[in-house]
């Protein structure tokens, strides 16, 4: 059993907050990501986790035990550092043998156990090799290997997947999963790429300036992301956000601004109750619709750049001072400078609060 | 768009032509180097081969004797026992202080605060630092064999009678005498080495379960293996040929008791006056150095130190 | 969530996990590991220091003390020790019926000694370091070996040759001659250094001083020595060290009494006071080491600094 909690988790620098009051529960054999902007404190959390730094405030439990001091020797984990870290003057064999021969347990032992977690990453053939003489990706999984040689209750990845070229990202991405549902064993994962937290990982904590801004299933995030921050970084393209204002014209609510006019649902709209003033309107390129020329739309606006990506473009639309970018089918034929009307979705309407940016619901 | 021509070419006169301006600038910049090399280092070393040959003395006189003074090695009572020294000496200086005290240092210096660890290899900097003579008083003043002399003093409070140090035993002395200055050298190499070593490493070793002693036992040590050779490699050139502190501290002596090599040529030559045969002594070690010069060039890989220049050759 | 669970050896270990009284004992042991370990630490550093310290304190302190008691605590504050430098006639050299030279002709001369090899070093190794770094000539390479191998070659075994030669070119017994070999032998380091800090400088600096009509020389002067000032500063300290602090070469080559500098003088010192007045001693040997520890103070920092690469596998 590996459940871990993380309480109100504080880690100071002498004046720079890094991690401020995380608040994290895992539980047994769950794959959460830390996902974030360089510099949010994801990977001082997960040091932290590791026993590497010392919480300034905050606890860490281990199935409901505090481990706070307990040295990372003890901790029973198994960490892959961005660098791979293995020791350069070892072989394959011995890097892997390493936290085994430290626990002083018998060779035959060893030997049997460095087999199977070679054989588990794939790379029994390269037993032989220095870490120097192998290839970025098998150097990982020598790492992983390493990692789970010792059979512990948790996986850390820092950035397992950032040295690796796009192909072998994409590869390594599924190995990395396939492995931990195989095992069942509770990781986390630190990435600043969204989309490896979306495509590998049960929940996503995603961090800012070492703030929790919303925890959740990758769903959770996308469709229904607590604020500003979460709905522009979640998405790529990333979502467009708009400042438009709240009137109510007729007994219906309307949006308003330079070049846009979004009648709002009413279910929505009831929701908002008495609201009025100003308001933050997100709008996904996908959802967005491009009109045939003439068509009259709720947004309207001029062509600022058209980014062909093959099967799809993406359109930068300004509107009024805003700009919004829309996804358009191929085939697409507009210009730069040249006028367009759009329709703003009816069902995925995100809306949040101009001067804090968390949803409104 | 216009763009404003330098005017150059235009008013600058005609250079003169390239072979001689460029003989005048090698010569300018180049050439005090070279007379001063060549003056002071590469004719001595020659004239030290030289010199061998002849039996010169201290009123300059003497002719060529050919390879007499070399032969002259094998009958000479005091050789052995030079030899013996020299090899002791450099054998135990290097280990146990120039490699040994350095590496002790360098990894007890490096596992506590860094403003702390400063502080430590400051003061074992001290002795490298300070003046050959004076260094040599501090010395003279510790084995002083009266009863004045702090070792005596110390000997004194234990209710022991005044011992000579250097007579007891000179091997000893010659030692820590130059171990103390030699391994602060090691300790400075071996401290940036230990620093440099990537802190992921550290780190994965600790998670993979290890203590601050197999740390340093399986990943520090090991990851220093380079500079550890070069000091050894280095230093063992220099012991062979340093010996002044030996000569201020303990003049050579008991007799011959602690004369290394290069104290016995200095001896031979400068003291006694037998320029010649003194000169087939140095030969020996200006051959060991000449040697050991080229020895570091193809093992320590200087060859990246010759990069290529900024400036093509105009 | 279904989740796929192999049977099989690579499943992690399901014991259960630590108790809280498992985790608080491991926990203490930690601790006191590391205290115990950073006290052995501390006092092993403290034990091997202490001799080394404790020298220096009883020469400060020996230099201004009328008697120095149980061979080591110094007792009675007194300026005579000091009286070197104001008597006039200190006494004779032992074992010969010369007087010891007057202590300030002997700084002089050391003065002269460390300037003169400072500025050869600084201004040979300079333009060297300078030409080698950013021109090609023909036998770049060859001089580049050569004087590696110079460097790595230890001069001292010359002395005897030296002795000769300096005598042939009557430059015995003079300070200029020691100069002279004591700046050579360095040259090669101070070379090195130099064209270190030349190979550091972008060459765009210089080109635009060229643009701008400044001859080769001009250029030199103006834009690139200030860049290698800190260079030139380091091996300044160290030549006027090497000058300032020399024994061996000033011992055999300086015959002449006038001529000595302070590391003769205060062997002379030593050899005349030794077992008689430990206090003089000292003070001479505290006025001799007075650069070498402003050295010392101001250049904590850069001491430390010494990289020679490290963890190549």
């Amino acid at each position: 059993m590996a459940r871990i909690v993380l309480e109100g988790l504080t880690k100071q620098f002498g004046a720079v907050t890094a991690v401020d009051g995380l608040d994290l529960a895992l539980a047994d054999g769950e794959f959460v990501a830390l996902l974030g902007p360089s510099g949010c404190g994801k990977t001082t959390a997960l040091l932290m986790l590791a026993g590497i730094y010392k919480p300034t405030r905050g606890q860490i439990r281990f199935n409901d035990v505090v481990v706070n001091d307990l040295p990372p020797q003890d901790r029973h984990i198994g960490m892959v550092f961005q660098s791979y870290a293995l020791y350069p003057h070892m072989s394959v064999f011995d890097n892997i043998a390493f936290p085994l021969r430290l626990q002083r347990r018998p060779s035959d032992e060893i030997t049997r156990r460095v087999r199977e977690a070679a054989a588990l990453v794939q790379i029994d053939m390269l037993l032989d090799r220095r870490p120097g003489q192998l290839s970025g990706g098998q150097q990982q999984r020598v790492a992983l290997a390493r990692a789970l040689v010792k059979r512990p209750m948790m996986l850390l990845l820092d950035e397992p997947l950032s040295n690796l070229d796009a192909k072998l990202r994409v590869l390594m991405r599924a190995e990395i999963k396939r492995l931990q549902r195989q095992l069942g064993i509770t990781t986390i994962l630190v990435t600043h790429d969204q989309v490896e937290a979306m495509t590998m990982a049960d929940r996503i904590a995603l961090l800012r300036d070492g703030r929790l801004q919303q925890l959740g299933t990758p769903d959770d995030l996308y469709y229904r992301p607590a604020n500003t921050f979460v709905a522009g970084f979640i998405g790529t393209p990333p979502m467009s956000l708009l400042t438009a204002r709240l009137a109510r014209v007729d007994g219906r609510v309307v949006l308003e601004g330079d070049g846009l006019r979004i009648p709002v649902p009413a279910d929505v709209a009831a929701r908002l109750a008495s609201r009025t003033g100003d308001v933050v309107v997100g709008l996904r390129p996908e959802d967005v619709q491009l009109l045939p020329a003439g068509g009259a739309g709720q947004m309207e606006g001029r062509i600022l750049d058209v980014e062909p990506l093959g099967r799809e473009l993406v359109v930068a639309v300004t509107v009024g001072q805003q700009i919004v970018t829309v996804l358009a089918p191929h085939g697409f034929a507009g210009r730069p400078d040249e006028p367009v009307a759009m329709a703003a979705p009816d069902r995925r309407l995100y809306l949040f609060d101009p001067d804090t940016g968390t949803a409104i619901v | 768009m216009t763009t404003q021509v330098p005017a150059l070419s235009v008013t600058r006169p005609a250079p003169p032509r390239p072979a001689r301006r460029r003989t005048a600038l090698v010569a300018l910049f180049l050439g005090p180097f070279v007379l001063l090399t060549v003056v002071f280092f590469v004719i001595p070393a020659v004239l030290t081969g030289l010199l061998g040959l002849t039996d010169l003395d201290a009123s300059f006189q003497g002719g060529v004797v050919g390879l007499a003074n070399f032969r002259g090695f094998a009958a000479d009572p005091l050789l052995p026992r030079v030899l013996l020294n020299t090899v002791v000496y450099v054998f135990f200086t290097l280990m146990c202080f120039n490699v040994g005290m350095g590496l002790v240092l360098a990894l007890m210096t490096t596992q506590i605060p860094d403003r702390v660890g400063t502080v430590f290899r400051a003061i074992w900097l001290l002795p490298r630092l300070t003046p050959q003579v004076v260094y040599a008083l501090l010395w003279l003043w510790f084995v002083d064999p009266t009863k004045y002399g702090f070792l005596n003093t110390l000997r004194g409070w234990l209710g022991l009678a005044p011992l000579d140090l250097i007579s007891w035993s000179p091997w000893l002395v010659i030692v820590i005498v130059n171990g103390l200055i030699g391994a602060s050298l090691g300790m400075v190499i071996f401290t940036s080495a230990i620093k440099s070593v990537p802190e992921d490493y550290i780190r994965a070793a600790r998670v993979d379960g290890a203590s601050t002693f197999h740390i340093i036992r399986y990943v520090i040590l090991p990851l220093i293996r380079w500079p550890v050779t070069f000091v050894i490699v280095y230093q063992t050139l220099a012991l062979l040929t340093s010996y002044e502190y030996i000569l201020l501290v303990t003049g050579g002596g008991p007799f011959y008791d602690s004369t290394v090599y290069a104290l016995y040529v200095f001896k031979r030559a400068i003291e006694n006056g037998d320029y010649g045969y003194g000169a087939a002594l140095a030969f020996v070690l200006v051959l060991v150095g000449a040697i050991a010069a080229q020895f570091y060039w193809r093992f320590l890989n200087f060859e990246r130190m010759i990069t290529q220049p900024k400036i093509e050759s105009d | 969530m279904a989740r796929v669970v192999t049977t099989g050896p690579a499943v992690p270990d399901r014991r259960s996990w630590l108790t809280a009284e498992d985790v608080a004992a491991l926990a203490r042991r930690a601790r006191r590991r590391e205290t115990a370990g950073r006290t052995a630490v501390y006092t092993a550093l403290a034990l091997l220091s202490l001799p080394i310290i404790v020298p220096y304190l009883w020469l400060i302190a020996a230099s201004f003390s009328r008697r120095v008691s149980y061979g080591l605590l110094p007792s009675g504050f007194t300026l005579d020790n000091w009286r070197f430098l104001w008597v006039a006639n200190l006494g004779f050299v032992s074992g010969t019926t010369g007087r010891l030279p007057n202590i300030w002709q002997v700084v002089w001369n050391s003065l002269v000694l460390a300037a003169g090899t400072t500025v050869i070093v600084v201004v040979v190794a300079t333009l060297a370091g300078y030409f080698v770094s950013r021109h090609d000539f023909r036998r770049r390479a060859a001089f580049l070996k050569g004087a590696l191998m110079l460097q790595a070659f230890p001069g001292i075994t010359l002395l005897v040759a030296l002795f000769i030669l300096l005598r042939t070119l009557n430059l015995l017994n003079s300070v200029a001659g020691v100069v002279l070999v004591i700046a050579t032998l360095h040259l090669p380091f101070a070379l090195f250094v130099m064209k270190g800090f030349f190979d550091g400088i972008p060459w765009d600096i210089e080109m635009s001083a060229l643009i701008d009509g400044a001859s080769r020389l001009r250029a030199w002067y103006t834009v690139l020595l200030p860049q290698v000032r800190n260079g030139i500063g380091a091996i300044a300290m160290f030549s006027f060290l090497w000058g300032w602090t020399d024994y061996i070469f000033v011992l055999t080559f300086i015959l002449r009494r006038s001529s000595w500098t302070m590391a003769l003088y205060l062997n002379a010192i030593i050899g005349e006071y030794r077992f008689v007045d430990y206090g003089l001693m000292a003070a001479v040997g505290v006025f001799y080491m007075i650069p070498s520890l402003l050295f010392f103070l101001f250049t904590q920092k850069h001491l430390m600094q010494l990289t020679l690469g490290g963890t190549k596998a």
